[in-house]
């Protein structure tokens, strides 16, 4: 076993699969040559050729259509959206949520259509500044869009494991990579705040089902549900809390689509109390979405009302002071937490 | 600043209420929460708490009066602060004020939090609360925002007395069954009839000694009025009868069965062939199967094959009682007390020992007019009882 | 002068005509049952672009790839679909291809290569390079033929599609049917050039005009790109200049009358491609006439057994709403 970053992770995931699988293919921007801005596609194009890994020219539209239609053609395609913010550009989101979450489904499942969109979200305070166009989390869009399945992986050993599973699978997936995710390994400062940001990732191929959650941290008093980058955040907001004679309990849910809804009201049955914390903004944001389910599932159960700690409803600000402001941070979820147990 | 104190309103159908005893005078000093008064519904007393501190300036309503819910009952205002010449009668929520101030603004305000408010309640709370009938309103919630939660009601429910329940022992279940069967298909009609067990029972003492030594038992009221109900069996033999699958069926035998109560439920042993044996047999037999009724050794045969049966609560103090008829029989004869009474012989008083007996019969079997002339003959073989004594 | 035929056998010309008049007979009848209000949805026909379907679908093999629009029901026929699913798709029965989940704009038949339309303008371009793609990774040696319209060229995914399938040299034929009109607006007032195919040069890839009323023209320019492609020679763009009929949905009134003259109509009418290439069959003695009449008794003949097909077929099941939502399972975890 040895310790991998989270774009290690991915890389390793992609090269498993492809040497297995002649039929997967990647193309996006940037994702050969160079092997991806993140990383995360690195030597592959070395590796498997030109023919299997391509760059593509500034075509997202393009990007995601030819994926569609590739894997209308027999192959496995994995496109790169180079950051979620661009799958509003050219027509890709047409081809996402018309054409790619659709075609199973409206043509009476005459065919499949296997395609994994891999795409990096987040704000990557406080390491860089991406600003309003290159830091947002969008997921919440395609949880609207019945038909793709979306994994949101937190640690290397989760995205390895999910994204062989989206690889393998017969449906279309969205893969969202949180990019503050992919540095841990190459930054002392991050890996010493997060040290759950590191994993150890089995070497050989193994698949994390759809629909599973992971209990992060088990506790009696609140169910903190996270995603991502507030799942580590969560964890450090435990230690805090927990010297306050607050014990929390961390469910990660991996995949919005679909969602484990057993393992997060379970454990709200459990604590009485849930406090969803998620990046995106708001307003029909992801929170909202698992925060009406609980009110669905374990009313009776609530011993206090669901607080979401999401980012705020403003484009992702460029000067640090304001971005640090935006999104959520360690206080906010303590502030939470302390505010549905009133102490 | 001036405070009304107002009439809360302490359940959900009470509009209005009684002043009691004030607990305070005009002019005493007053901290939040002192006992003001007490106020009574039509279902409890309740105590009325003051609202703010300050000093009892004014109250409006004395013991005794009664005050609509929202009605001003008490003024508490400031040290040195006069009371205001113009009291409102009554302060609701609505509004719609008569004369909107500041000052009446504020002073609804304050006296609010003397009323019962809005209660803040977590949902799983409120459900154990439901469940358990706990007054929320009784409880003091410890959650953010003074919300009632979990552990607030847990916590009441610890002082709350809990109802044990008992499940039914296989005896009672019995009982229940074998009755309610009775009740669901016969027509029963009590009659009642006092008789005079004064020679009775003067037989059975004069009788004693010589019983004792021949039989070593001796007569008690049971055993004679069993006799006697076997023998008036004999002249009214329907109500020895028994209905079955909606037949009437008249046995041979007259098997009277004697109602023996046990801790666990009752019991009917019979006596078989009653009319045939000897009033020393019945009451040795009497005291047997009372016995093995105690130790749970009665036989199959001594529990059933019963024509009629005696049931008696005389020795509870009972006079009366209309017992149900045990199934498939038609007719039981419930035994009351043997007490002296003053009754009317011959215009005169005199001082009897009268025994109530009731008889319930079935209506389906048998007509009032023949299940009366039974109690007649039983009557009159009590009331002269010296054939039973054979 | 001899008829160019293209050197086709007789056998593919009776084909050709056949198909021709099957895809008439059954966008008329689409028609007639759609005014009956058995068809739930809209419907675009193809009558008058007949040539353009059958000409390029001609050239092609069995195992090649075709990209519809929401005006497909031509395509899907040309490529040697079967009628009876696809009146039953457009009636929302079971039976249809798309197992009535799709409609009209949303047929799809792998086993003849149609791989799916879309009604969105435009969105198939890039799945077609997606398509070549495939071909050129597995190197199958088939080609796609990609239909969209006047309207469609002026997308990005025009754009992005012949983009990446001329950069990577992709065995694509870019077929667009230049009809004149998209929906009510003329190409006059959307398009700066003349010919759609112009725009090929932007992406260094050969543009050819053809007439789309001729389906041998249609033909030969077809198999001239099809041959480019399965050599390598990457993607060709291909203009037919052709007009429908009718409006652009059954139900548009006036027949497109309302941005259409009727002098341009009548025009049009006159180039009818069947009643031309019926002419040259017959004029060049290839066929007799009573040969012909066979072919359109047959065809008359199979559209309405199809249509009775599509009556008498039973609707999905309600309950069964969810399925299809995910491959995986068939029933999606968070529909109900």
């Amino acid at each position: 076993m040895r310790t991998l970053d989270f774009s290690a992770a991915i890389n390793e995931a992609l090269r498993q699969e492809m040497t297995r699988d002649e039929n997967i293919v990647v193309f996006g921007e940037d994702v050969g040559h160079f092997g991806g801005l993140f990383a995360c596609t690195k030597n592959l194009q070395k590796e498997f050729g030109e023919n299997r890994v391509r760059d593509t020219p500034i075509s997202e539209g393009a990007i995601i259509g030819a994926a569609v239609g590739a894997a209308l053609g027999g192959l496995r395609p994995v496109a790169e959206l180079q950051f979620i913010d661009f799958v509003g550009c050219n027509g890709a989101m047409d081809q996402i949520f018309n054409q790619l979450a659709k075609m199973h489904y409206m043509f009476g499942g005459a065919v499949k259509v296997p395609v994994v969109v891999r795409a990096p979200c987040g704000s990557r305070y406080p390491v860089a500044s991406g600003a309003a166009q290159h830091s947002q989390n969008l997921e919440a869009w395609f949880m609207h869009v019945p038909g793709l399945k979306i994994a949101v992986p937190s640690t290397p050993y989760d995205a390895k494991g999910l994204l062989i599973s989206a690889l393998r699978s017969d449906d279309p997936v969205f893969f969202i990579e949180h990019k503050l995710l992919y540095y841990a390994q190459r930054m002392p400062s991050l890996r010493e705040k997060y040290p759950s940001l590191l994993d150890d990732v089995p070497e050989t191929e193994y698949s994390i089902p759809f629909g599973q959650a992971s209990i992060r941290k088990t506790g009696k008093d609140v169910s903190i549900i996270a995603t991502m980058m507030m799942v580590h955040k969560s964890i450090r907001a435990a230690e805090e809390l927990s010297r306050k004679g607050i014990d929390v309990e961390i469910v990660d849910p991996r995949t919005l689509v679909p969602l484990d809804k057993r393992t997060i009201v379970d454990s709200v049955k459990k604590t009485g109390r849930a406090v969803i914390v998620s990046e995106d903004c708001r307003t029909g944001g992801v929170a909202a979405e698992i925060a009406s389910m609980i009110v669905e599932e374990a009313f009776d159960y609530l011993d206090a009302p669901i607080r979401r700690v999401s980012g705020m409803d403003v484009p992702i600000p460029y000067s640090p002071v304001l971005e640090g402001a935006a999104i959520p941070q360690e206080e906010d979820i303590i502030d939470a937490v302390r505010g549905v147990i009133g102490k | 600043m001036v405070t009304y104190v107002k009439m809360p309103r302490l359940t959900w159908t009470m509009e209005e209420g009684i002043v009691g005893e004030w607990h305070k005078q005009v002019g005493d000093q007053i901290e939040k929460g002192d006992i003001l008064c007490e106020i009574e519904t039509e279902k409890s007393v309740d105590e009325l708490k003051a609202p703010e501190h300050g000093i009892l300036g004014k109250i409006v309503s004395p013991k005794g009066s009664i005050v609509k819910v929202n009605g001003v009952i008490a003024v508490v205002t400031a040290l040195g602060e006069a009371v205001p010449e113009g009291i409102p009668s009554e302060i609701t929520e609505s509004p719609v004020e008569s004369k909107p101030s500041e000052e009446t603004v504020k002073m609804t305000e304050v006296a609010v939090s003397a009323v019962v408010e809005e209660l803040k309640v977590s949902p799983v709370a409120r459900k154990l609360a439901e469940e358990h009938g706990i007054d929320l309103r009784k409880i003091r919630g410890t959650g953010p925002e003074g919300r009632i939660i979990k552990e607030d009601v847990l916590k009441a429910l610890e002082k709350v007395p809990q109802t044990r329940t008992v499940s039914l022992s296989r005896m009672r279940e019995v009982t229940k069954n074998r009755l309610s069967l009775s009740m669901k298909n016969a027509l029963p009609v009590p009659l009642t009839i006092e008789v005079d067990m004064t020679e009775a029972i003067r037989l059975i003492g004069n009788s004693r000694a010589k019983m004792e030594q021949e039989h070593n038992v001796h007569a008690t009221a049971t055993s004679v009025l069993v006799k006697a109900v076997a023998r008036a069996l004999e002249v009214h033999p329907i109500l020895n009868a028994r209905f079955v699958n909606e037949q009437i069926e008249m046995p041979e035998e007259v098997n009277v069965g004697v109602a023996v109560a046990l801790e666990e439920g009752l019991v009917v042993p019979v006596i078989h062939t009653t009319n045939k044996k000897a009033l020393a047999e019945i009451a040795k037999e009497i005291l047997d199967l009372a016995e093995k009724a105690r130790t749970g050794t009665l036989s199959t045969a001594e529990n059933s094959g019963g024509t009629f049966t005696v049931s008696n609560l005389g020795m509870f103090g009972i006079d009366f009682f209309a017992p149900i008829i045990n199934p498939p029989e038609s007719a039981i004869l419930g035994v009351g007390r043997v007490v002296k009474k003053p009754i009317v012989i011959n215009d005169e008083l005199a001082l009897r020992l009268m025994m109530t007996l009731t008889l319930v019969f079935d209506h389906r079997t048998m007509d009032g007019a023949v299940a009366a002339k039974f109690l007649q003959t039983l009557k009159e073989k009590l009331e002269k009882p010296a054939d039973l004594f054979t | 002068m001899p008829i160019d035929f293209a050197d086709l056998s007789k056998e593919e010309l009776a084909d050709i005509y056949t198909k021709m008049l099957r895809i008439r007979k059954f966008e008329e009848t689409a028609g007639t049952l759609f005014a009956q209000g058995l068809i739930p949805g809209l419907i675009h026909l193809y009558i008058g672009e007949e040539a353009v379907a059958v000409g390029v679908c001609s050239s092609l093999k069995q195992d090649d790839y075709v990209m519809s629009t929401h005006r497909g029901h031509g395509h899907c026929i040309a490529k040697g679909g079967n009628v009876n699913k696809i009146m039953a798709e457009l009636l929302g029965k079971a039976t249809g291809y798309s197992k009535g989940r799709g409609g009209s704009m949303h047929i799809i038949a792998p086993e003849i290569g149609v791989m799916g339309s879309s009604g969105i303008v435009g969105a198939g371009i890039p799945i077609a390079s997606g398509l070549g793609l495939a071909i050129d990774v597995k190197k199958t040696k088939r080609v796609v033929a990609c239909f969209f319209g006047d309207g469609a060229s002026n997308t990005g995914s025009f754009h992005e599609g012949l983009n990446l399938a001329a950069a990577w040299k992709l065995p694509v034929i870019f077929v667009c049917e230049n009809n004149l009109y998209a929906i009510s607006v003329p190409m006059k007032k959307s398009t700066p050039v003349e010919n759609v195919a112009d725009r090929a040069v932007a992406y260094g890839m050969l543009g050819v005009v053809v007439d789309g009323m001729d389906v041998i023209a249609v033909h030969k320019a077809t198999r001239e790109a099809t041959e480019r492609a399965r050599s390598g020679d990457g993607p060709t763009l291909i203009e037919c200049k052709t007009y429908r009929f009718r409006g652009h949905f059954e139900g548009d009134p006036k027949g497109g009358g309302v941005y259409r003259s009727e002098a341009e109509m009548a025009e049009w009418q006159k180039k009818c491609p069947i009643e031309a290439f019926r002419t040259k069959l017959i004029e060049s003695k290839v066929f007799a006439e009573s040969e012909i009449e066979e072919i359109e008794q047959r065809c008359a003949k199979q559209v309405e057994e199809a249509a009775e097909f599509a009556k008498n077929s039973p609707y999905p099941s309600a309950g069964e709403v969810s399925k299809y939502v995910f491959a995986s399972n068939s029933h999606g975890e968070n529909g109900k």
